[in-house]
């Protein structure tokens, strides 16, 4: 028990040593066949690796560019079944 | 590996819900495949002494903690139900999903080690991310059975409860909706839930959704 609340202790100690910022909160993008996204740190974060993502009818899937209302900011990437990509995706 | 072997029953209403044999048989499955084991949080000292330091920092409520997660620490995973019995917040297709997001987090583990546990603790950020990343099993679990989506952002508020802000909401928020561009047509990116799914659509294709017409 006391190894928790030392390991809780120190985690609040670290927590608030916040790196320097690389990109604007909610940004997203890809790179190379992963769809990214710009955390609360202003780091780049993985959220899917295009190449991992799987189908019932075998799709390929690409990191494409996407509009939609139901994304805040009505826009961002996301893996796409290629042929919905265009020239815009990268698998 | 050997799949599990259920008992036939005859379900009632066989569009309700998974059966309490089959909530077991699923987790027993997923567990084999991960090394997992289960404990009461109930009877956890450790959670028990969690609860209170969140409860302390002001970040959950103790009986919240205790009720209404369930916990994984490396590979052992403290739920507050018994599997296969439904309580007032736990029915057995919840019991089903959340036993995905909990593999989710076990392959973080797996991929990122030491550092998901560091991550987790020490980085607001980082924290919301992991979460983000195995409530999109929710996500795909939802989308298998009812062939919808529900609200990223309700999900995402979920995280108030795990000591984050609004921005970390924000982006959680951006993560299940872009998620749900690949899940809408048709696509599953997290490990678990293609274990777990590889199961459903073998043992419970009942509950899968089918579209009519």
């Amino acid at each position: 028990m006391m190894r928790v609340f030392a390991t809780i202790s120190i985690a609040l100690l670290l927590s608030a040593c916040i790196p320097h910022s690389v990109c604007e909160v909610n940004e997203t993008r890809c790179t190379g066949v992963r769809v990214e996204i710009c955390d609360s740190e202003g780091q780049w974060a993985e959220v899917m690796d295009c190449t991992e993502v799987e189908s019932f009818d075998g799709n390929a899937w690409a990191c494409c560019p996407v509009q939609s209302p139901d994304i805040p900011g009505g826009q961002g990437h996301a893996c796409l079944p290629v042929d919905e990509c265009g020239d815009g995706g990268t698998r | 590996m050997r799949t599990p072997i259920i008992r036939k029953t005859i379900p009632i209403f066989p569009s309700d819900g998974p059966l309490p044999d089959e909530v077991r048989a699923f987790w027993k499955y997923m567990q084999k495949h991960y090394g997992t084991r289960v404990v009461s949080k109930a009877s956890s000292k450790q959670m028990k002494a969690i609860a209170w330091a969140l409860n302390l920092l002001g970040i959950t409520d103790k009986k919240r903690f205790m009720e209404r997660y369930v916990t994984t620490i490396g590979r052992t995973i403290y739920v507050p139900f018994g599997l296969g019995g439904a309580n007032e917040h736990w029915n057995l297709w919840s019991q089903i999903v959340v036993c995905v997001h909990e593999h989710q987090h076990v392959e973080q583990l797996k991929r990122d080690g030491w550092r998901f546990k560091w991550r987790y603790l020490t980085s607001k950020a980082k924290r919301a991310i992991y979460e983000a990343e195995a409530y999109r099993s929710n996500f795909e679990l939802y989308y298998w059975r009812y062939g919808k989506l529900p609200s990223a952002r309700k999900r995402a508020e979920s995280l108030r409860h795990y000591g984050c802000s609004k921005l970390e909401i924000d982006v959680t928020e951006k993560y299940l909706a872009l998620s749900a561009e690949t899940i809408k047509r048709g696509g599953i990116a997290n490990g678990a839930s293609k274990v777990a799914v590889k199961w459903l659509n073998r043992y419970l294709p009942r509950l899968r959704f089918r579209k009519v017409g």
